[in-house]
């Protein structure tokens, strides 16, 4: 083996070792353009040194230019591979230092990055600072407005009771005042029946004092001639002559007759409340018919069938001469040509009962329920007041009495009155 | 031997019938109003039966009566009238100041048989 070629092995083995040394050893010193530049030039020393070393002639001629150009860079690189083991301990400073450096950065970029982040959350904290301070001046309001909300409701709810209780009050008022209402109709009726009562009390009064005052002055001229007469029998020889005889009869007769009708007319002067007597019901009857004479004479027919047992009743006895005044002359105004009434009187248990029917003109269904309303009438204006039965009614209710009416318009009427026998 | 009657009332007629009637029974004093009546009755104690009318001018008849039971308490009073019977003399009747009363016009029977059973 010739000089070139232990010179060419070392070099081979120089750049085997070198190329250790950059590429395992020291792979981080170089970049990546570096270490790829001197791999083609260890491999092309690597080629040319084993062609060398091996005697490749034939393969290596048409490279020689090359190969010269090589063998000028040659020792560059083997400079280059001494410099470094040379500089080995300054370059593993420096790497160590840039390696510390590149820590550092990395921790820089670190802290950089904790302290952006710490800048962006003190930020984000300062918004969510303000955030909450929205938030709470929001809850603030919120709650403010609850407050209210809440003092509304309270006031609401207090109105609301406040409205319910008025309700209340107000649908007792209301039934308050229809009570009242109807208790004002119900006073209002009564008030309406009262005045007929007086009106009618009142007429009756009148008609009392005027019948007493007449009866009084008619009883002296009827003394006058009740008396004369008798002296005449007395004093004369009237007994003698059956012509006188008579004749005083006529004026006795007469006499007797306008007795008979004072004496009815006086019974309607006892109307004092106080005034109560057993009165004889069939004695009563007849003298309303006394009365009543002129207006039945020739046109009304009167049938009595009167019941044989006492007839008693405890009463006022000129309010009862009233009562059957007023029904008998409703019975005599509801015929208006010729007729009949019918007076039954019948005892039962402790009552009397008077049926007066009569065949006149009758009253309508529509008008019946109506008949002892006060101011009620179907008579022509002036010609009748409307006061007579509900009189009647008033008289019956004082004696505790009943009174009731069935009609058939065209066929008559029936007034059927019960009164408590007396006692005594 | 007949009693003595006297009759108040302010109409003439009426004094003249009842004394035509009652003259055959009693002796009969009339007076047209109470005072002179009321004088009767002092001038003639021996009167012991009264009839009166009940109204009169000056005094009714029980204002009379009343006065002349002072004169003579113990004569029969009676009263004659052309009224219903009042509740003033229902009183009277009650209390017998009054022992009847007649209406007008008057029943001579009636009241002779009346005057009959009190004595």
């Amino acid at each position: 083996m010739s000089l070139v070629g232990i010179i060419d092995l070392i070099g081979l083995l120089a750049g085997l070792l070198a190329l250790i040394v950059v590429f395992i050893g020291r792979k981080r010193f170089f970049n990546p353009g570096t270490r790829f530049l001197l791999l083609i030039l260890f491999v092309l020393i690597v080629f040319f040194s084993l062609s060398n070393f091996l005697e490749w002639g034939n393969i290596t001629r048409s490279w020689d230019i090359i190969e010269d150009y090589l063998r000028v860079l040659e020792p560059m690189f083997w400079w280059g591979i001494v410099y470094t083991i040379l500089m080995r301990q300054q370059l593993d400073e420096q790497i160590k230092m840039r390696e510390a450096l590149s820590q550092s950065n990395t921790e820089l970029e670190k802290a950089l990055t904790k302290a952006k982040r710490s800048k962006e959350l003190e930020e984000a904290n300062k918004k969510l600072a303000q955030a909450q301070t929205y938030i709470e001046r929001a809850y603030d309001e919120v709650n403010e407005s609850h407050q209210k909300q809440k003092g509304l409701n309270e006031q609401l709810k207090l109105s609301n009771e406040e409205t319910l209780s008025l309700n209340e009050e107000l649908i007792a008022t209301n039934e308050a005042l229809s009570a009242k209402k109807d208790e004002l109709e119900h006073a209002m009726h009564q008030l309406k029946e009262a005045q007929a009562q007086l009106i009618q009390s009142e007429k009756m009064a009148s008609m009392g004092v005027l019948t007493a005052g007449v009866a009084h002055e008619l009883n002296n001229p009827l003394n006058f001639i009740k008396g004369s007469a008798s002296a005449i029998r007395m004093t004369s020889n009237a007994n003698n002559s059956k012509e006188l005889a008579s004749l005083l009869d006529n004026i006795d007769e007469g006499v007797k007759r306008a007795i008979e009708i004072i004496q009815s007319l006086n019974h309607f002067n006892r109307q004092n409340d106080d005034d109560i007597n057993d009165c004889d019901v069939h004695k009563i009857i007849d003298n309303c018919l006394v009365i009543l004479g002129s207006s039945l004479r020739y046109r009304v027919k009167v049938e009595k069938n009167y019941s044989s047992s006492g007839v008693e009743v405890s009463c006022n006895e000129g309010k009862i001469h009233q009562l059957f005044l007023n029904v008998l002359t409703n019975a005599i105004q509801s015929i208006d040509k010729d007729g009949e009434i019918i007076i039954k009187t019948e005892v039962k248990a402790d009552k009397i009962e008077v049926v007066i029917s009569d065949n006149g003109c009758g009253i309508s269904q529509e008008n019946l329920p109506k008949i002892m309303d006060p101011f009620f009438t179907t008579k022509p204006a002036g010609e009748g007041t409307g006061l007579g039965l509900s009189l009647v009614y008033a008289i019956i209710k004082e004696h505790r009495g009943k009174i009731k009416y069935q009609s058939e318009e065209g066929v008559g009427t029936s007034a059927i009155i019960s009164l408590p026998l007396s006692k005594n | 031997m007949k009693n003595t009657l006297l009759y108040v009332d302010d109409e003439p007629i009426n004094l003249q019938l009842f004394e035509i009637h009652m003259k055959k029974h009693f002796n009969v004093y009339t007076a047209l109003s109470g005072p002179i009546a009321l004088q009767h009755m002092t001038d003639h104690p021996e009167i012991d039966v009264v009839f009166s009318d009940m109204k009169m001018p000056h005094m009714d008849g029980l204002e009379f009566i009343n006065e002349a039971k002072k004169i003579k308490a113990n004569a029969q009073y009676y009263i004659l009238s052309g009224y219903n019977l009042s509740p003033d003399i229902n009183k009277a009747l009650k209390d017998k100041t009054i022992l009847g009363y007649f209406q007008k016009p008057f029943d001579i029977g009636k009241i002779l048989r009346e005057l009959q059973s009190n004595t």
